[in-house]
Parts: C-alpha cells; sequence; structure tokens
C-alpha cells in the first residue's frame, strides 16, 4: 500500500471517531448510569509506559515504542528499531460508608500492560517511524461490598458486586520530523475486550409485615468494542527545553452485555416467587476528546519534566445523550489534572532513576448512592481528588536491553451527604525492551 | 451556541488531523523519490553535489544529533543513535 492510501484511511478512521463525540449534544435519563464510566475504568486509562508512570509525564519525554499510545510525535526521536513488552501488576480497593463503618475488598490481576515494535526509516527532516503495539486500555477490576438501612426506600439491604476484566488498544500510526525542530505523529486504534460482572444483592423491608425477603443475582459477561485516534507533536524551544501535546479524539466504545438476572421473593407465610429473565443489552459509551501539554527540562544530569491534562467530562455520552441532571447540571465535569516527575541518569552508569507526582479530581460530581435500583444520585460535598505518587527505575544492559521497572500508588476519597468512598491502588509494572 | 462552538472545534480537530497526516507522508515520499539513498549517503559528500547546497548547516548538524535535547547521557545515548549514520562519522558539510 502506498503512503499517500494508509494516509487516506488514518484519516478516515480519524474522523469517524470525532463525528459522534463531536456531534451528539441530546439530553437524557443516562444521568443514573454515570457511574458506569468510573466502574468500567474507563476513567482510568491505562499506563503503557513503564518510564512515563514513574515520572508521571510522558508527552514531552517518551521516546520509545510507547510513545505511540503516550504522544505520537515522540516516535519520531526513535532512531533504532526495537521491541518492548511490559506486565503490570493492577491492586486496587473501593471503601464503601453510609456512616456505618466502611467496607470493601482488594483486587489485583497481573496482565499485560504494553508490547510494541518501532521501525525508523531515514528520512529528509530525520526519521519516519511506524510502530505498531497493544496495550491495556482500560483495567474493569472492581469490588464492592455494602450493608446498609436504606431508609428512602424502607428497606434493610446488603449490596456485593465483584467484577473482573480488561480492554486492549491494537495502536497504528507513525511519527515523523517535519523540521530539525517539530515532529508530529497520528495514530489510530480498535478496542477489544471482555468484562465479567456478578452483582448479589439482597433486602428486607424495615416495616416487616409480613415479612419478606428478597434476593437477586445477576450474572452478566460484557464484550467490549471501539475505536478512536491520536494526534502529537514535539516541538524543540531551545536545545535545554522541549514540548509536547498530545490529543486524543473522543473514544467511541461499545458494550454488548449478555446476562442473567435471578429474583428470588420469600414471604413468611411461604407464598414466594422466582423470576429468571435473560438479557441482552448493548451500550454505547464515549469517552470525551483529551488534550496533554507538557515541557521536559535537562539540566545536567536530570531530566524534568511537567504535564498539565485536560478532559471535558461534560461531553461525556451514553446511547448518545450527554450525562446532566434533570436541573441540567452535569454529572460528569471538566478535570484538569496535573504531574510531574524527575529522572536521574548517573554519569557513566547505565541506571536511571525516576520519581514523579500526579493530581488530579475525579470526574463525578455526583454519586451513585443506591446501586440496587441505580436511581438516587447524590452531589459530592467533599473530594481529596485523585493523586499519585510514583518511584521507578531503568537498567541497561549489554548497550542493547533496558529494564525498566515503576511502582504507583494512587489514593482518593469523595464525601457526599449519604455516603463516602475510599479508593486506593497500586501498581507494580515491568518492561523488557530490546534495540537493535 | 454549544453547538456551533462544538462544531468549531470538531472543524479544527479535522484539520489538524489532516495537516498531520498529509505532511508526514508527503515529507517521507519527497525523500524517498528526489533524495539519494540516506543509508547509502551515511553523510559522505556525492560527487559532484553538496549537502550545503541544499541544507543549511544548522539542519545539518540538526540532523546528525537528533537526540537534540542532550537528555540522554553515556551509555544511554547508544539507544538514541541513528542506526543509518556509523558512530565514526562526523558529518558536518553534507
Amino acid at each position: 500500500m502506498s503512503s499517500r492510501g494508509a494516509a487516506c484511511i488514518l484519516i478516515v478512521v480519524a474522523l469517524a471517531s470525532i463525528g459522534p463525540g463531536a456531534m451528539r449534544t441530546a439530553r437524557g435519563q443516562a444521568a443514573d448510569r454515570a457511574i458506569e464510566f468510573e466502574d468500567l475504568g474507563f476513567t482510568r486509562p491505562g499506563e503503557p509506559g513503564v518510564r512515563s508512570s514513574a515520572l508521571c509525564a510522558f508527552a514531552a519525554s517518551a521516546t520509545d515504542a510507547t510513545a505511540l499510545v503516550l504522544n505520537t510525535a515522540g516516535l519520531a526521536r526513535v532512531k533504532r528499531v526495537h521491541g518492548g513488552v511490559a506486565l503490570a501488576y493492577d491492586g486496587s480497593r473501593v471503601d464503601v460508608d453510609y456512616g456505618n463503618g466502611a467496607t470493601g475488598d482488594d483486587q489485583g490481576a497481573l496482565r499485560l500492560a504494553f508490547a510494541g515494535v518501532a521501525f525508523p526509516i531515514p528520512v529528509l527532516r530525520g526519521s519516519l517511524v511506524p510502530a505498531v503495539s497493544v496495550h491495556r486500555a482500560f483495567t474493569s477490576d472492581l469490588a464492592i461490598d455494602y450493608a446498609r438501612d436504606n431508609a428512602a426506600d424502607g428497606r434493610s439491604e446488603t449490596f456485593e458486586m465483584e467484577q473482573r476484566g480488561a480492554t486492549y488498544a491494537y495502536s497504528l500510526g507513525v511519527g515523523t520530523d517535519l523540521s530539525s525542530a517539530l515532529s508530529a505523529g497520528v495514530s489510530v486504534f480498535g478496542l477489544d475486550g471482555s468484562i465479567d460482572t456478578q452483582r448479589q444483592y439482597d433486602w428486607q423491608p424495615l416495616v416487616t409485615d409480613p415479612a419478606e425477603h428478597t434476593f437477586v443475582l445477576e450474572d452478566i459477561a460484557s464484550d467490549v468494542s471501539g475505536y478512536g485516534a491520536q494526534v502529537g507533536m514535539q516541538l524543540f524551544l531551545h536545545e535545554r527545553a522541549s514540548v509536547g501535546i498530545r490529543f486524543n479524539t473522543p473514544t467511541v466504545i461499545n458494550v454488548r452485555s449478555v446476562g442473567v438476572h435471578e429474583e428470588t421473593r420469600q414471604v413468611d407465610n411461604d407464598v414466594g416467587s422466582f423470576v429468571r429473565e435473560e438479557t441482552d443489552v448493548s451500550t454505547e459509551y464515549i469517552i470525551p476528546y483529551r488534550v496533554d501539554g507538557a515541557i521536559a527540562v535537562p539540566v545536567r544530569s536530570l531530566l524534568v519534566t511537567a504535564q498539565v491534562s485536560y478532559v471535558n467530562w461534560g461531553e461525556a455520552a451514553i446511547d448518545g445523550r450527554r450525562i446532566l441532571t434533570q436541573e441540567t447540571d452535569p454529572v460528569l465535569d471538566t478535570v484538569v489534572g496535573f504531574g510531574g516527575g524527575v529522572e536521574w541518569s548517573p554519569a557513566r552508569l547505565p541506571l536511571r532513576l525516576r520519581a514523579g507526582f500526579e493530581h488530579a479530581p475525579a470526574p463525578l460530581r455526583y454519586l451513585q448512592t443506591d446501586r440496587i435500583d441505580n436511581d438516587r444520585l447524590d452531589r459530592v460535598q467533599v473530594e481529596s481528588g485523585r493523586t499519585r505518587i510514583a518511584a521507578g527505575a531503568g537498567l541497561l544492559l549489554r548497550s542493547r536491553i533496558v529494564v525498566d521497572a515503576a511502582w504507583v500508588l494512587t489514593s482518593g476519597s469523595r464525601e457526599s451527604n449519604i455516603l463516602r468512598d475510599q479508593y486506593r491502588a497500586s501498581l507494580v509494572s515491568v518492561q523488557g525492551t530490546y534495540w537493535f | 451556541m454549544t453547538t456551533i462552538r462544538q462544531f468549531r472545534s470538531g472543524r479544527a480537530a479535522i484539520l489538524l488531523l489532516l495537516a498531520a497526516a498529509v505532511t508526514g507522508p508527503l515529507a517521507a515520499c519527497y525523500t524517498l523519490v528526489q533524495h539519494p539513498r540516506v543509508e547509502s549517503l551515511n553523510y559522505r559528500r556525492p560527487e559532484g553535489k553538496s549537502c550545503t547546497g541544499c541544507h543549511t548547516s544548522r539542519a545539518i548538524n540538526d540532523y546528525l544529533h537528533p537526540e537534540k535535547l542532550a537528555s540522554d547521557p553515556p551509555p544511554w545515548d547508544s539507544l538514541t543513535h541513528p542506526w543509518w549514520i556509523s558512530p565514526d562519522s562526523t558529518g558536518g558539510d553534507g
């Protein structure tokens, strides 16, 4: 295929991914489902780069195959053919507290985080670098467990949810030097993944006359697909400073969920019922566009980098409908995050040490406080935001093999009038890269 | 109003994508068609031609030192040295 033909395909796919997010503005009843963006992991994009995970900034400093995901323009700085594989262990815990004590369960799994190769080709202005990769775009592991008296619905209830799954992005892109100081890149990706969810809950009326007890089991298997695109730019303002800008188009995600809903109702006079229903539901989620801007400055043996990210979550949509309350207040709102890190390369040692910090508010401005009926949003009153601290190291072996490792700890809490939740997650990732 | 703003931002994004997607392949095509093979040159001047006839010394220097930021000190700089340039090549006059 000629490079012009390939460019045409890239443009068509990129434009197709912009359309749905940019044009759909209708209001609807999707507000109560806003929590699904968070439950499915769509608000926590994957971390394909072990080095960038530790630095907490990537748009100006990604210089290997992971640049295909982090900032496609960074591919232009790849000057040798190489391939890398990264594995990551994600552990997380969500504690929910309705005022009667926090409860939650630990979740964790080891999965592929990134695998990719880049092929630099010399061209007039430097290099043209095509690359392909697969990376974990979203992790959907989640465990929620609580019991409470629900006065509004007049019942005592328990709720338990266990969910496991991951969605991978298959990316194809190219970065190139446009001049001695400017490089640019473009990429497209398709999503494929699966999520298994089990929800179990039961309730009894607070006033028992007669005594009733209802048990529900939902077992749902979901297939995830989707697509999106990215454009990146890196500009060398000065030999001691470069800036990078990454623009991710809105991402369209289709989730088809096939499940079983079993409801058993017991009554103390032995009159009860059992209902089993099979469900098959398809939902389209739109994740809004995202812009990241970063600067990288080398100072002797240090590389200092900082980054700002912007996502207008108010543009998120479910089945074409934006997520607004009846008062037209957005349930998810704009998020501006900032982060930065430092990398130290000791003179003449094949070792690099790095550390970073990042902070961003959570997109949800309302919490779903009734997960059984999914019908009660409560505005967040106090929020700590999501804070990440990270550390890592890189080791160069035999001038060709690079082994990177990173450890990231993320935490945050939110509080509404009805509930308080606390999120903690740890990530340990290792990447091996061979440079030909 | 919201729709107009979204349409404009969508149009700007489309133009940005178009510019990036067209300029990259064009730069590559121009080199492959018009320029002597870069791998074979390895920055030795072709007979009867001079790199400086088309490129500034600054551009040639930038090309020979593409890491630009000097953020890759030894021994990491070996990973950013272009495979199509011999390590002992000094370049400079194209």
